[in-house]
């Protein structure tokens, strides 16, 4: 196995997310990543293949179902700002994954600090729940939802979507910042969603 | 979840007679650190640290916590051997975390039940001096009872063997001349080490920031033993204790307004109450002034030089440099920073 080079171990950390999602083969993968990813790298040593496609580059190929696992990383850096960007991407890669497979979309989280962009720039950052309607729209029936910390840097918490586990992640987490000690709180009053940067969906075929 | 890391989990879970999650999604992965498995290439930085995993009951509360690392670094299984070895010694049970070790395929894990009561971290937070002072004063006493009993009790941890200051702290030295401090700097420091000279060795906890606290009504539990035994330089946990615990009794963890020193300067109440836990820890072993004060440069320098190899946010990792660039400085215009943190220990050896 070898890292990418100047790869540090927080980057290649982002490999941990194959641990949770436990796809049921560990073959082949594909990444949709930005220029600047490290995804593709850091799950490398998790298969025996991973092809890397860029956010605008060719379709995926083949249509038999071939692929483990895909993950599409920074969704808003991917689509730039086009709305059927996602739909047509699953479309493509949808069919082609096993069953047992898994899809991992990241994206900035809309509520998080991004609203003067949004005004600027409107439609870049998708909301959770209509990128969950795509991923339903798709085809893919069981999806989780996941908040990540920090985003779009490699996620240091992976916290499900769900006030119990974002309230106990800040009590052992000891975040420095001033929202410190209201952290837990915002989380236990069921308003997690403001709290991180980043989502992530993981739908299985 | 992947079928070895379940595996693993498992494991350890039945040692500690605890049922299975039986919905994996209830997981949430914090400090996702470090790949698992560690490349085989070159990696900047410390590639060992894994990641860790909190588990919740189905009704949301925490159940374990869950240390996962790649296979072949040995640092998890120590953890888990010393832990054993801990529990079986004096009265220290009710004190340490409860935790078994499973493996499967490239991970190893250190699943610990997780511990009731409040973590230090928030406990301390807007803390009376008062309180925080005789909190120090448990603590300390208590992980000295530990360190005792495990230089005593713990066969690779017994030593009669005395540790030199300057030599000890050097590596950490030399890693800090590479562009964190001036040369200038590290020469006033290492002198301050070398008028030292010699202390015996009391192996310590070696990350006792209050994180690693809880406060379970009277009793206090201790978490994260990774590092202990590794630092024997007595002093070295009264130092951080007292350093991180009163950060976070000013600003959440935020960082010192202004530096530590100048609290032990103006001996403001937070200053008396620092000056008094280290004075009283550094009279238990016996330490002279320039001993006490060797330690204390080398607590620092070994926390720079860790915070800057694994590549810690530079609010961080400046805490340490702005101590001992200040204690430099200091030095180098011809003040005795011992006289400061120490004034009434007594200037000769032991």
């Amino acid at each position: 196995m070898t890292a990418e080079p100047n790869a540090t171990p927080p980057v290649l950390a982002a490999g941990n997310w194959i641990w949770l999602l436990g796809p049921a083969r560990q073959d082949r993968a594909l990444v949709i990543a930005p220029a600047g990813s490290g995804l593709a790298g850091a799950i490398g040593p998790h298969f025996q293949e991973v092809v890397r496609l860029s956010p605008n580059g060719p379709a995926a190929g083949a249509s038999e179902a071939t692929l483990d696992f895909v993950a599409i990383d920074a969704l808003e850096e991917c689509a730039d700002g086009d709305a059927n960007w996602l739909p047509r991407v699953l479309a493509d890669v949808r069919p082609r994954l096993r069953p047992g497979g898994c899809l991992l979309l990241t994206f900035s989280n809309p509520f998080w600090g991004r609203r003067l962009v949004g005004f600027w720039y409107p439609g870049r950052y998708a909301r959770r729940r209509k990128v969950r309607r795509v991923l339903a729209g798709a085809g893919f029936g069981r999806m989780d939802a996941y908040f990540l910390q920090p985003f779009p840097a490699p996620a240091s918490s992976i916290i499900p979507d769900w006030p119990h586990a974002a309230h106990h992640h800040e009590q052992v987490q000891h975040i420095r910042s001033r929202m410190g000690r209201l952290r837990p709180l915002i989380a236990r009053l069921g308003a997690q969603a403001l709290l991180y940067p980043g989502c992530a969906y993981v739908a299985y075929a | 979840m992947n079928g070895h890391l379940a595996t693993a989990i498992g494991q350890a879970l039945e040692k500690l007679g605890d049922p299975l999650p039986d919905d994996w999604r209830r997981i949430v992965m914090v400090k996702n650190d470090g790949p698992v498995p560690i490349p085989s290439s070159p990696v900047p930085g410390d590639p060992t640290r894994g990641f860790n995993l909190l588990i919740l009951s189905e009704g949301g509360a925490p159940t374990h916590y869950v240390r996962c690392r790649d296979r072949s670094d040995p640092a998890l299984l120590r953890e888990g051997e010393l832990l054993r070895s801990l529990a079986a010694l004096d009265d220290f049970r009710p004190h340490l975390p409860e935790c078994a070790a499973g493996s499967s395929g490239s991970v190893q894990v250190l699943a610990t039940r997780f511990m009731s009561g409040r973590n230090f971290s928030h406990a301390v937070r807007g803390m009376p001096p008062e309180r925080w002072r005789e909190s120090l004063f448990q603590l300390t006493e208590l992980v000295t009872r530990l360190g005792r009993a495990a230089g005593e009790g713990i066969v690779a941890l017994r030593s009669t063997e005395r540790l030199v200051l300057a030599d000890e702290a050097a590596p950490y030295l030399a890693a800090l001349g590479d562009g964190f401090l001036p040369m200038a700097g590290i020469e006033q420091l290492d002198g301050i080490l070398k008028a030292a000279g010699e202390v015996h060795r009391f192996p310590q906890h070696g990350d006792l920031w209050p994180g690693n606290i809880m406060l379970d009504h009277d009793t206090w539990r201790l978490l994260d033993f990774d590092s202990f035994g590794q630092v024997q330089v007595p002093l070295f946990d009264a130092c951080h204790l007292t350093m991180t615990s009163m950060e976070y009794l000013l600003t959440g963890g935020n960082g010192y307004p202004r530096p530590w020193l100048t609290y032990l300067e103006r001996r403001d109440e937070l200053g008396e109450g620092a000056i008094a836990v280290l004075h009283h820890n550094a009279e238990a072993h016996g330490f002279s002034r320039q001993q006490a004060m060797g330690a204390v440069i080398f607590y620092l320098v070994e926390l720079a030089a860790r915070l800057t190899r694994r590549r810690a946010e530079p609010a961080i990792s400046g805490i340490p440099l702005q101590e001992l660039a200040m204690i430099a400085d200091l030095t180098a215009a011809g003040a005795r920073v011992d006289s400061i943190i120490f004034p009434g220990l007594a200037n000769d050896h032991a």
